[in-house]
């Protein structure tokens, strides 16, 4: 999952630096704009058949690929 | 002017109805945004006399900054807009160019114009003027024919803007054409149009002067707004927005909101798009969350005031393997397609697009050597666009550029001003930058540089020559990526090899 997880994050930023940092502040460094957080949730809906409402996961919750990791885990117990 | 005799209409028939609705900078209705004008531009003009020089106009999404525009144009002057996002550098460079001897600002805080050897006027100084002034401005004094209405600054490839001048007869013959889309000028009056684009940014002039034109109210959201999804939603919910003009790319980030539909947003009739490639995808998505609107597509340059073609798009459309096309021309407009011997292509064939018509510009602020390049005149104005397209069943399609210049969230960048921009940063010997592609649209931009070597912390490296460049280009000009390479491969005859560079771009 994790793996499945940082290659969607390194196409969604467009570098593989989340997959070698996982502690990176992607909003941050402006890896992960708009556009790709609300990509990321569509994308994470689909891939792990969860729900992620943009209303209740804030960009700040899925700034690092950590936090991602972590949400996914949570949503999907 | 049409258009100034429209919205002088407007102030007599509806007076009381808000003309500038803004998220968090407060209404001003049509009275207010004539009087106001009108007492303002008698000012200018009192003060500037003989000095018609052009008028910088700087701010963000405050309803002061429309009667500003109105102010300069009707005290015979052109305006020039400039929002806050352009870099400070810019904005000093456009001033000083403008020679403008007076500026506008709606802003509280502008230290950016402090040095310029021009008059600020702010909204509390302008307050002031109109408590005083006791009469609005006489009709004849206004810019009309082809004198300039606004002059927009758009990229230009050796890193220096060019001034785009868009004459009273060319918006004319836009906004006669603009009131038609979607629905016809009746079912736009009192209607809400939305506002996404900047003022310095050309795709503003669908909205704002189409809401003026039809006496519709023009809802402008500003950037604190866009940047905060939940905020924005709850602005849309609030609005009762009837007409959508963005660009695709914006939309496409709000497709990912669930409250993003029709049951949040009933009153959606149109969505009108310009600005860079619609694709199916997303055109498919806003079919699925708002069934009963309208999607407009459209095309057109800066030059050729804001838009010249529009296409209804459809579900045959939508559901076909082509790429959407972008229209047929408006009544004053005629479209060309040449190929490189200057023969009108036939159907079907790819081209240049040439545009030819009212809407076509008068040509580059104070730049000879750049219009005579692109504009000709043989009784008609022509514009030789530069974008490459073709003509199928009566329908334009554009397919690219047919030089460095691409489109990116709707801003028009040309690939040498980033270029020549990083070549000025100290160790950087080549640069190059190049668009990554999604469906025909620009996803980010990667730049490609040589003369640094391999650095150990490449991403750190990356992110410092970043922030170099913001101090100089506005946000959407930053590559994303930063690649170092040992040597940039060149084809033979010296040049970037931007085919093999697009290759690395995965």
């Amino acid at each position: 999952m994790e793996e499945k997880i940082l290659d969607l994050l390194a196409d969604i930023c467009d570098d593989d630096i989340v997959k070698e940092d996982k502690t990176i502040d992607m909003v941050e460094e402006e890896l992960l704009d708009s556009l790709g957080y609300t990509e990321l949730l569509a994308e994470l809906e689909e891939m792990f058949g969860i729900v992620l409402s943009p209303s209740a996961v804030s960009k700040n919750d899925v700034a690092t690929p950590e936090k991602v990791i972590a949400l996914v885990q949570s949503k999907m117990k | 002017m049409i258009l100034l005799e429209r919205i002088a209409d407007h102030y007599n028939d509806i007076a009381d109805q808000t003309a500038v609705d803004s998220v968090s900078d407060g209404v001003v209705s049509y009275g207010e945004l004539w009087e106001k004008s009108g007492k303002l531009a008698n000012y200018i003009e009192e003060k500037m006399g003989a000095d018609k020089s052009p008028i910088v106009v700087y701010g963000h999404k405050q309803p002061y900054m429309i009667i500003y525009f109105l102010a300069c144009v009707r005290s015979g002057r052109a305006y020039c807009p400039e929002d806050i996002s352009v870099p400070d550098d810019r904005v000093r460079s456009i001033i000083e160019r403008t020679g403008c001897g007076m500026i506008l600002t709606a802003e509280k805080e502008h230290d950016v114009l402090s040095g310029a050897a021009a008059e600020v006027i702010d909204i509390d100084k302008a307050e002031e003027i109109e408590a005083v002034q006791p009469e609005m401005i006489t009709e004849d004094k206004a810019v009309s024919g082809s004198d300039t209405f606004y002059i927009i600054f758009t990229s230009g490839s050796t890193g220096t803007p060019k001034g785009v001048q868009i004459s009273a007869d060319d918006l004319d013959s836009f906004t006669s054409w603009s009131i038609h889309l979607g629905y016809g000028p009746e079912d736009k009056e009192g209607a809400v149009f939305m506002n996404q684009a900047p003022f310095s940014f050309d795709l503003s002039v669908m909205d704002l002067y189409t809401s003026l034109a039809s006496g519709g109210t023009l809802k402008t959201i500003d950037r604190k707004t866009q940047d905060d999804m939940s905020a924005l939603m709850k602005t849309f919910g609030e609005s009762h927005l009837n007409y959508w003009i963005s660009t695709p790319s914006f939309a496409t980030m709000c497709c990912g909101m669930p409250e993003f539909c029709e049951d949040h947003m009933p009153d959606m009739r149109a969505f009108l798009f310009c600005g860079e490639a619609l694709t199916n995808t997303t055109a498919r998505r806003l079919r699925e969350k708002f069934p009963k609107a309208k999607i407009v597509n459209t095309y057109g340059p800066t030059e050729a005031t804001c838009a010249v073609t529009s296409a209804e798009i459809t579900d045959e459309m939508i559901n076909s393997d082509e790429p959407l096309p972008v229209g047929v021309p408006g009544p004053n407009t005629r479209i060309n397609i040449r190929g490189l011997d200057g023969r009108e292509m036939p159907e079907g064939e790819r081209g240049e697009i040439i545009i030819s018509g009212k809407n076509v510009s008068t040509g580059y602020f104070r730049d000879e050597a750049q219009t005579d390049k692109v504009f000709f005149d043989d009784g008609m104005r022509h514009y030789h666009s530069g974008d490459e397209g073709f003509i199928k069943e009566g329908q334009l399609h554009f397919t690219e550029r047919m030089d460095f210049q691409i489109k990116y969230h709707g801003y028009r960048i040309e690939l040498g001003d980033i270029e020549n921009n990083l070549l000025k940063e100290p160790g950087i010997d080549a640069a190059a930058v190049v668009p990554r592609m999604r469906e025909g649209a620009v996803k980010n931009l990667v730049a490609f540089i040589a003369g640094m070597g391999d650095p150990k912390d490449p991403f750190g490296e990356g992110k410092k020559i970043k922030d170099a460049l913001r101090e100089k280009l506005p946000d959407y000009m930053i590559p994303k990526k930063i690649v170092f390479l040992d040597k940039m491969p060149v084809t033979p005859n010296g040049k970037a090899d931007r085919k093999a560079l697009k290759g690395m771009v995965r």
